[in-house]
Order: structure tokens, then C-alpha cells, then sequence
């Protein structure tokens, strides 16, 4: 067997995962469900992917799908796990994306600064949330590739407006200069977290899942 | 073999010869097929109407390198694999008449990578396909989908020596016959994961015998309906596979459904991409080869293939590990016992 192709494999982060998962436990305190959309090519696979592996690669495929990543970040003393769904941008996938939105607790609408018609479709985003999704869910509005400033057509004022007229939180960000990425996902995560840290979890058990383990007498609003 | 890693090819994927990896997992896949094929007949009731040429399904399909047709074999089994090869592709509208699942049976054992440019285009029936003479026209035209299919070009096998260079050659006939499609068929147009397939075509043979080939592949195979607007075949074959899983690895649809692991979440890419996202190229063109001859059950038959060889591991995942191992293309060296 070929040396490269196995130690590539050895290297991949499915084997490790693998191999860790064999041992793993849960080790969180909280699940959160988050979704990205938009148009094909803004780069919702990139931002996953610099969130996730803290990496930017021009090699990805184009998302046939659905796709996925996690990461556990620490909120508030609370260890959270996001499990982030990404999508497929073209329109005729909506039939097997939609099916995603109810379970998402936050949703990441992104489009493509340099690309003016990514833009004008984020009002036809927002209606397929408004028709898919749970009421309550958090959103939030990125203009990515916000690195690339010579070939901007839409400007950070009307990526605010739009979501002002919303009432929907906004941020440029870049997954290949690393801008606004981490920030974006925690700031969603903790709007997420002010949401549910009021309630009694088991209240909406299809929502948030928590851990039946979390003692219900903890420090719950920490 | 030191050339397994099929990012490495050139122009012509040149290593199409399987690594023992590969063959590996060919002879894993062929064993469960054969556990499959034992249950044949459920299977037989998916044959599409779209695609009629039926084989006799009492063979099974050998996905190791094709060397055991015996009447026509001596000492140097692959020589006359060639030889024999070159017979039947040079006199093959006799061969398809009249020797027909001797044909198909020696499709199924594999068909050497010399000839798969001409045998593909044999298989369904473009080589001598009139759109072939459209094909300049197209090329001159403007599409709508141009923009899309530009967004979409470089994430097509961007790993690929042929494709990954930017306004290479590969990319550049990527475009064309992804543009000149979208212009034969307004309907479909463009669909996100055909890119796939037509590189997986142009990897053996040039743009415009490409072109013809995918258009056979889209109305004689099913796949323009799988790609329409609607995607409502996509939908069919998601129900009809959960409904196969159910039927002949029923523990694994018990723990599927327990995991909220939807068809859709692993099966969506299979269908749309016949494979070629999911599986090493020289496995995916091997499926290629059979399903050129056999029409869509062979993607059932391959993907009931795939969860029977992974059920035990499946079993020991939960729903992100069964997405984590699903998507990536060599997952499926964990079936050939490699964790």
C-alpha cells in the first residue's frame, strides 16, 4: 500500500475522530443546532471550515447537500457544542435544505459582498426561514470575503440596513483573511444561550437538547 | 503501484489500474453484492422504465479487474482481455445484438481502462448521437447558467491534476460541456454535482464525445429527471433506498432511524454524483462502467453494497459520526478492516 496515500489517511481527520470517538464522551453541557445559508459560492464552506479547523483551502467541492461540521466552544462557564449544518446554495436543493431549518436554533445568512445578486437574494433567505424555520430562531446576516475590498459591490452600509429593517444582527467577515469568524459563531451561540439560559430546558426538548445529566439544580443562569 | 492517490493523474487518469487498496475494497464490495444479489428480486421491481436494457441478474458483478472470462483466456490472461476487448468494441453493434449478456457479463468484470472512452460512449448508444454536431453551435452561444457553472468549475475536483489548474484545460472543457448542456436542455440547465460526472467523462474521452455521452446519461438514465428544478426523482430514489434499507439491513435502518440519520444526509451526493464525491475515482469508474450498462439499480445495488459492508461500524456511531464517516471519500477504507 502507498505510504502517502496512508499517511494521509492517518492524518485525516476522520480517522482521529474516529479513533477519539471510540473513548469519547459527551463532554458538554449544551447542544446547539446552527445553519448556514445563502447563495452558491459566498463561501459557507469556508466559513465553517475557518470556524471549525481554523484553516482556508481553495480545494473544497462544491456542497452536494448537506454537510457538517462541530466545534465546542466555552460560553459563560458552559461548555457548548455547535453542530453547524451547512448547505447547498442553488435554489433546487431547497426541497432537501428546508428540511434542516426547523431544528436549527440560529442561522447564518451569508452572502458575497463582491456579488450583488447574493446580496439581493438575502430577502429571499429570510422568507424561507419566515416559512421553515422555528419562530424564534436566531439570526444573523454576514457579508463574507469582506478581504476582497477592490472588488466590493455592496457596502457594509446596506449589509447594516437590511438587517437593521430586520431586526437581525450583522457582521463582515472573511474566512480567508480570518475576520469576524470566531466572533460571529459565539456571538450567535450566545444569543442562543440568553435565550435558553431563562428556560427550563426540558421545556422544549426538540429545541434544545441538554444533557439529562445537567443537574437541574446547577447554576442554570450562571 | 506507487500512483494509488487519485488526485495524482494526468490528463487521462493514469492510474486506473486499482491499487491493492482499491482492489481491497472492490472485493469487499463484490462479497456483500453478492448477500445483495441474494435478495435480488426485491431489487429487480426498481429497474427503470426510463432504461430497458435488462441483464439476465443471475451473475453478479465482479469489481476486481476483468480476467476470468475463461473461453477466451491463456497464459496471458490480460493480453487477451485487450484482444477480446478490441473485438467487441470494434465490431459492436453485432456484439450487442447477438452476444448481448456476454456483453454485459464481461462489462461487469470490468472494462480496461484503454477502452473505457469508446465502451462508455457504446454502452449508451452516443457514438453515433446526432447532438454530437450541436456541440460547436453550443460552444458559441451564451448561457444563462454561465455564471453558476463558473462558480462552480474550480470546486470540481479541485485536487485533480487535470482539473485544479486555473483556466487550465481541464476547467476550460469542464465549462464548455457543462455550458453547451445548459443550453441543450433549458429544463435542467445547470444542477450543482452533473460537474462531477462530466469530469468523471472527460478524464476518458474529449468534450464533444463527453457532451454526448452526458446527454445520453440525462435521458436514458434518469439522471435530467434526478436534476430538474423539482428534483423529484432525487426524492424517489431517497424513499425507495430508506425502503430498501429497511427491507434487507433492517437493524441498521432501526439504528439509522434512532439517530435521526436521514437517507437524504449520506444518499443525496451518491445519486447526483453517481459516486465520483464519495469513492476513490478508479472505484467510481467502475461503477460507471457497469451503470452505463445497467441504468440507476446499480447505485441501489452499490450503496445497499456500501451500508452492508459498513453496517458493523455504522452500528458503533452516532448520527455526526455516521455524517463525518458518509462524507468523506475514504471512509470506505475503514470497511476493508484498515481502523
Amino acid at each position: 500500500m502507498n505510504i502517502r496515500f496512508f499517511s494521509k489517511l492517518l492524518r485525516s481527520d476522520v480517522f482521529l475522530d474516529y479513533q477519539l470517538r471510540k473513548m469519547a464522551k459527551k463532554t458538554y453541557d449544551l447542544l446547539f443546532k446552527l445553519l448556514l445559508i445563502g447563495d452558491s459560492g459566498v463561501g459557507k464552506t469556508c466559513i465553517l471550515f475557518r470556524f471549525s479547523d481554523d484553516a482556508f483551502t481553495t480545494t473544497f467541492i462544491s456542497t452536494i447537500g448537506i454537510d457538517f461540521k462541530i466545534k465546542t466552544v466555552e460560553l459563560r462557564g458552559k461548555k457548548i457544542k455547535l453542530q453547524i449544518w451547512d448547505t447547498a446554495g442553488q435554489e433546487r436543493f431547497h426541497t432537501i435544505t428546508t428540511s434542516y431549518y426547523r431544528g436549527a436554533m440560529g442561522i447564518m445568512l451569508v452572502y458575497d459582498i463582491t456579488n450583488e445578486k447574493s446580496f439581493e437574494n438575502i430577502v429571499k433567505w429570510l422568507r424561507n426561514i419566515d416559512e421553515h424555520a422555528n419562530e424564534d430562531v436566531e439570526k444573523m446576516i454576514l457579508g463574507n470575503k469582506n478581504d476582497m475590498d477592490e472588488k466590493r459591490v455592496v457596502s457594509r452600509d446596506r449589509g447594516e440596513a437590511i438587517a437593521r429593517e430586520h431586526g437581525i444582527r450583522f457582521m463582515e467577515t472573511s474566512a480567508k483573511a480570518n475576520i469576524n469568524i470566531d466572533r460571529a459563531f459565539n456571538e450567535l451561540a450566545e444569543a442562543i444561550l440568553d435565550k435558553t439560559a431563562g428556560k427550563d430546558p426540558t421545556e422544549a426538548p426538540d429545541r434544545v437538547l441538554v444533557e439529562k445529566r445537567v443537574d437541574r439544580g446547577s447554576n442554570r443562569c450562571c | 503501484n506507487n500512483n494509488n492517490n487519485n488526485n495524482s493523474g494526468s490528463f487521462h487518469v493514469n492510474n486506473n489500474d486499482p491499487s491493492p487498496g482499491d482492489l481491497a475494497l472492490l472485493a469487499k464490495l463484490e462479497e456483500a453484492n453478492r448477500l445483495i444479489e441474494a435478495d435480488a428480486k426485491s431489487l429487480n421491481s426498481l429497474s427503470g422504465s426510463g432504461h430497458s436494457r435488462k441483464s439476465s441478474d443471475t451473475s453478479q458483478i465482479s469489481l476486481t479487474s476483468g480476467t476470468s472470462i475463461s473461453q477466451e483466456r491463456n497464459e496471458d490472461g490480460e493480453e487477451d482481455i485487450w484482444t477480446l476487448w478490441g473485438r467487441v468494441s470494434n465490431d459492436w453493434d453485432n456484439f450487442w445484438k447477438k452476444r448481448n449478456s456476454f456483453v454485459r457479463e464481461l462489462v461487469r468484470k470490468g472494462v480496461p481502462h484503454h477502452f473505457r472512452g469508446i465502451v462508455w460512449q457504446l454502452l449508451c448508444g452516443a457514438h453515433d448521437s446526432p447532438v454530437k454536431k450541436q456541440y460547436a453551435d453550443y460552444i458559441k452561444a451564451t448561457s444563462a447558467c454561465e455564471k453558476v457553472i463558473r462558480r462552480d468549475i474550480a470546486r470540481t475536483y479541485p485536487e485533480h491534476d487535470f482539473f485544479k489548474e486555473k483556466d487550465g484545460l481541464g476547467q476550460e472543457s469542464l465549462f464548455n460541456v457543462m455550458k453547451a448542456y445548459s443550453l441543450h436542455d433549458r429544463e435542467v440547465g445547470y444542477c450543482q454535482g452533473s460537474g462531477f460526472i462530466v469530469g468523471l467523462l472527460l478524464m476518458q474521452m474529449p468534450e464533444e464525445e463527453a457532451f454526448a455521452v452526458l446527454v445520453k446519461l440525462m435521458q436514458d438514465y434518469k439522471m435530467r429527471d434526478m436534476y430538474k428544478p423539482t428534483m423529484a426523482e432525487l426524492g424517489l430514489c431517497m424513499y425507495q433506498l430508506e425502503n430498501l434499507v429497511q427491507e434487507l439491513i433492517p437493524d441498521l435502518h432501526v439504528h439509522f432511524q434512532s439517530q435521526s440519520f436521514h437517507t437524504s444526509m449520506y444518499a443525496s451526493s451518491w445519486f447526483l454524483t453517481l459516486f465520483t464525491t464519495a469513492l476513490p475515482l478508479p472505484v467510481a469508474c467502475r461503477i460507471m462502467d457497469v451503470f452505463l450498462s445497467e441504468g440507476m439499480e446499480v447505485i441501489f445495488k452499490v450503496a445497499l453494497a456500501l451500508l452492508t459492508l459498513g453496517k458493523e461500524d455504522l452500528l458503533c456511531l452516532d448520527m455526526e459520526g455516521m455524517l463525518k464517516v458518509s462524507y468523506e471519500p475514504y471512509f470506505f477504507l475503514f470497511l476493508v478492516g484498515w481502523n
